[in-house]
């Protein structure tokens, strides 16, 4: 009894969203804002219940019951936690800036490693023997660490300002690199059909296979 | 004063990350005097960004609710909003602590039932959108665009099955999945690699300005 | 030559239609396709295929209700290999919603398996903070997590008991829209921990580089990533439901493109 109810209601979502392909309409709006109502109480509780009081609320009212003296750790969590909430007064604006401030800074602070630890790998990979011997398959193995460093050079030449490329043979590397990053373009359309497509897939699958029992599964 | 407190915070603040990162992990007989702070750190940042997240939500509400004050244009959706905002919180609030088979069903109908397709067909809207848009739009005019399309076209046919069953009379080499994998693996890996190395000259150009507040934007007035 | 130069304006009313057409047909009509397990998938199989029994695998599950359709078969896939082991694995999430559906996913697959809550397999939910929770998650995995999502410490999780840091993990899984590269900074770049991403097709180009400097051990792209792993576990699941249309809408796409750009010829050619 449950399970055909819950079918039903999944249908009715999904048909009161899929209306907007006609026209924007009264149906879809009202979807729309219960479906937004549902992600702000979702993420708001479980938020708190997964986050802020196992990890702020239990430990500070524990540190006060124990008598330990770094509460004061999780109070300062707090009052800088809850400048994030000025943002929303023009007056007090600037105290949110506190808080934006040392995330920003947090944040520039450990770019330094993550670039580091994912660039370095990168740039020893692209480094490649042109020409690979003895193992099967060499000729395509050669052919394709000419072709990958070649590319890169060419890309990177092609992104390339600080000074213009003046003759005729210079230039055949950043247009080469030109040719070459429209392959990538290429690719990433089409694996961006894949995604919406899957998406919407998905969807009618439901349609037709759970709510309307056409067809098996 | 202001201004030169929160710039002394941002700095102090990324300080701590950038040193453990430089300092070796053992001068001498020293160890980094901050990688044991790692942890701690981060538990406190962990609290920090979780207040954070509330920010958004309650501009939302803010704005909602002046609507229904206001009675603006659609005012009558805003309550809507904050009755299912209410009624996935009381859910989730009941699933978690006191999971009786009605605090379930509550949890199973407003989560898995409405949340979930409601999200994943708005998702889903572009998907005919971009069939119309590939048709029109995909059209051969210069060399670069006759790459771009074939490089598409072999891609999307290699991905799925189809492109197999197509070419499957053909050799190994000239299937469409492994040009497929090839361009994806070869051209594609070279190509968005130069991308990143870009990518990331910027990225710690960026992260140098952000830490010593040399943005404008970052000037408090 | 007129005619031809009125394929490039099929109204879009009408490529709706054959796309739903195309969509809907194999639901009806029961079509089998070959599947082509490309290296990326199976270097992610292979990988989980070496575990070792004795740690955990930490299963991060960061994604959200719109791309369910593709990466809801990834997780089940995944899971089931892991249970299939009886690799031990721990989910995270680092958005709110993530661990709930992973978690739906996860009883669904432990009764399949008979595997129980807390012995072969925990979820630490939500988890915000992204490159410091990452760095303090290495560092020391009980003080961070502290508890699961049910409110129980993770001292009182028989599957958690000895698990310190992150030397006690085996490999680190990340479903995500776009999977963050900070697992790779801190976590592999540092203790080498392996790390396989599965992501939305959309995004997949930007971490093939990582596949090719080693980087990834593994990568599942989309619903074919799914539709791959399913083929290499022997089951025929939700990926494989979803990929034949699929086929055929892509095929679809392609067709009309080349139309498209017959008629643009022809249109050229009158002018």
């Amino acid at each position: 009894m449950n399970l055909e109810l819950f079918i039903w209601v999944e249908a009715i979502c999904t048909l009161a969203i899929f209306s907007f392909l006609f026209r924007e309409n009264p149906v879809y709006r009202l979807f729309e804002h219960i479906f937004l109502g549902l992600t702000i109480g979702f993420v708001l509780m479980k938020t708190w219940l997964e986050v802020l009081k196992p990890k702020w609320w239990d430990r500070l009212i524990y540190c006060i019951e124990v008598g330990d003296p770094h509460f004061w750790i999780w109070i300062i969590a707090f009052i800088l936690g809850m400048m994030w909430y000025f943002q929303l007064s023009r007056r007090w604006y600037w105290i949110s800036r506190i808080a934006i401030g040392i995330s920003l800074g947090v944040g520039a602070g450990m770019e330094f490693k993550n670039q580091f630890m994912l660039i370095m790998p990168q740039i020893t990979a692209s480094f490649k023997p042109i020409l690979v011997r003895n193992t099967q398959g060499m000729l395509q193995f050669s052919f394709n660490n000419f072709f990958m460093v070649f590319t890169i050079v060419a890309v990177l030449s092609y992104f390339f300002f600080s000074f213009e490329f003046k003759y005729k043979g210079m230039q055949l590397l950043p247009r080469a690199g030109r040719l070459l990053l429209m392959i990538s373009f290429g690719a990433f359309f089409g694996n961006t059909v894949m995604t919406r497509f899957a998406v919407f897939i998905d969807r009618i699958q439901f349609l037709i296979q759970q709510w309307l029992h056409i067809g098996g599964g | 004063m202001r201004g030169f407190i929160i710039k002394l915070l941002t700095f102090l603040a990324g300080l701590f990350y950038f040193l453990e990162f430089i300092l070796p992990a053992k001068i001498g007989r020293y160890n980094n005097p901050l990688t044991p702070y790692i942890q701690p750190v981060g538990e406190f940042l962990i609290v920090f960004w979780g207040f954070a997240i509330g920010v958004g939500a309650l501009s939302l509400m803010v704005s909602h609710y002046r609507k229904i004050k206001l009675k603006r244009p659609g005012w009558a959706y805003s309550i809507v909003f904050f009755i299912s905002m209410i009624a996935m919180m009381i859910a989730v609030y009941l699933n978690s602590t006191h999971p009786t088979p009605k605090a379930r069903f509550m949890y199973e109908l407003l989560f898995t039932h409405m949340y979930m397709p409601l999200g994943a067909t708005i998702f889903s809207l572009l998907a005919l959108f971009m069939a119309s848009a590939a048709y029109r739009g995909m059209k051969i005019r210069t060399l670069e665009g006759a790459v771009m399309v074939l490089s598409a076209i072999i891609v999307m046919l290699g991905q799925v099955p189809i492109g197999l069953w197509l070419t499957h009379r053909l050799p190994a080499k000239a299937q469409l999945p492994r040009i497929s994998a090839w361009i994806l693996n070869v051209a594609n890996t070279a190509a968005y690699r130069a991308v990143i190395f870009g990518i990331a000259v910027g990225a710690i150009a960026m992260a140098i300005r952000v830490w010593l507040s040399l943005e404008k934007e970052m000037e408090v007035k | 030559m007129r005619l031809l130069a009125k394929l490039q304006e099929i109204p879009y009313r009408v490529v709706y239609l054959l796309v739903l057409v195309a969509i809907v047909l194999p639901f009806v009509i029961e079509l089998k396709l070959p599947v082509f397990v490309s290296n990326e998938t199976l270097m992610a199989y292979n990988t989980i295929e070496q575990l070792p029994d004795t740690q955990i695998v930490i299963f991060v599950s960061s994604w959200d209700a719109g791309i369910k359709g593709e990466l809801w078969p990834q997780t089940e896939a995944l899971m089931r290999h892991l249970m299939q082991r009886g690799i031990k694995f721990a989910i995270m999430s680092q958005i709110a919603q993530g661990a709930s559906f992973a978690e739906e996913i996860a009883e669904r697959v432990a009764k399949l398996y008979n595997k129980k809550y807390g012995v072969d397999w925990c979820n630490w939910g939500f988890l915000t903070g992204d490159a410091a929770m990452i760095q303090a998650l290495a560092k020391n995995i009980p003080k961070t997590v502290q508890k699961d999502f049910r409110g129980t410490p993770l001292t009182d999780i028989p599957m958690m008991q000895g698990i310190e840091d992150i030397s006690d993990v085996s490999l680190i899984i990340d479903i995500d829209y776009g999977p963050r590269p900070e697992w790779i900074s801190f976590v592999h770049g540092p203790y080498g921990t392996p790390i396989i991403f599965g992501c939305a097709s959309i995004v997949s180009s930007t971490l093939f580089p990582y596949i090719d400097s080693g980087q990834l051990a593994g990568l599942l792209v989309g619903v074919r990533g799914a539709t791959e792993y399913e083929s290499l576990l022997g089951y025929r699941g939700m990926g494989h439901k979803l990929i034949i249309p699929q086929s055929l809408a892509h095929l679809l796409i392609v067709i009309l493109v080349l139309l498209g750009n017959i008629g643009y010829l022809a249109a050229r050619k009158l002018q």
